[in-house]
């Protein structure tokens, strides 16, 4: 089987930042990079949210939860 | 500061500068870059020759001067001892210098901050160029196409030039390349890893235009780094 020999650089697993291999045990993750590259991966699901959220509230499950969102709202005065 | 040195020596033209190089310029040409020597220029004269040295300092041409193998070398050259007039530099324009900056603007004002108008100042309307994953391109919309591929791929792009060295037209040019992938490349959806690649090309230039590019860059390594290619398992104990 072909084994190709790893590039320099390679892309940290956790927040996607490009790490020179030689020194990647040393490397940690900045935070705002982990939140951009998670985001990143669920980019799809953020997009769709909307759409998805109305579809649900549709749902008889949804339009009661609507409604008993609405009635503790005005109960709790 | 930079100097020109002038030396003139009388006699037979062919006779002294085939002393010089048999005997003068070995000694000189290995020892020439420690002391700031940049290039020598021999001509004829009416009686004899003119010696041009160009230094990146006076103060080394001194100390090449007064140099022990320097010395030695003119002496069996039957030269005579150096007297050079030095003139302060000014103003100087090469033409390799010149054929860098294209290169250079290419790479921080088209790939970095995607001054995507700068490439019919930049690139040449007959430009060819070849890449290893997009073959032959050609003119300046080739040259625009290749470009968009990859700023559209990747997001804050940047390209720094490493070194970068130029004789006559041709500029060689060694760079590192940054993005982060964001859109899809060559059928791989995108990522949002980094990824970092090498690359090194050629480059002619002509009328202060990039007429004819060609280009290595580490390929597999990105496809590596974006997780299309795989890579070596590491060697277990």
């Amino acid at each position: 089987m072909l084994a190709l020999p790893p590039p320099r650089f390679t892309p940290c697993d956790r927040c996607g930042a490009s790490v020179e291999r030689d020194v990647a045990d040393g490397h940690v993750c900045e935070r705002e990079r982990l939140v951009e590259y998670a985001l990143f991966q669920m980019r799809d699901r953020i997009v769709s949210f909307d759409e998805d959220l109305g579809a649900w509230l549709d749902t008889p499950q949804g339009r009661f939860e609507s409604f008993y969102a609405s009635y503790r709202r005005l109960t709790a005065g | 500061m930079p100097v020109l040195s002038v030396m003139a020596i009388q006699g037979d033209p062919d006779d002294l500068v085939a002393r010089m190089r048999k005997t003068i310029d070995p000694v000189a040409s290995r020892k020439a870059a420690q002391y700031g020597g940049i290039s020598s220029t021999v001509v004829r004269t009416d009686d004899g020759i003119k010696i041009f040295n160009l230094w990146e300092n006076d103060e080394g041409r001194h100390k090449m001067a007064a140099d022990p193998e320097i010395r030695a070398a003119l002496s069996d050259a039957g030269f005579p001892e150096p007297q050079f007039r030095a003139y302060e530099i000014l103003y100087r324009r090469t033409i390799a210098e010149t054929a860098k900056e294209p290169v250079q603007r290419i790479a921080d004002e088209v790939w970095t901050q995607g001054k995507l108008d700068l490439i019919d100042e930049l690139v040449a309307p007959d430009f060819v160029g070849t890449s290893p994953t997009d073959g032959e391109y050609h003119g300046q919309a080739g040259f625009r196409q290749l470009v968009e591929r990859y700023r559209l791929a990747f997001s804050n792009v940047e390209l720094k030039i490493d070194r970068i060295v130029a004789e006559g037209d041709w500029v060689s040019s060694h760079w590192t390349a940054r993005g982060t992938h964001t859109a899809e490349l060559m059928g791989i959806a995108p990522t949002g890893k980094d990824v970092t690649v090498t690359g090194m090309q050629f480059d002619r230039v002509a009328g202060g235009k990039i007429v004819e590019s060609h280009g290595l860059f580490d390929a597999l390594g990105m496809l590596q780094q974006l997780g299309a290619v795989p890579t070596a398992a590491p060697a277990t104990a």
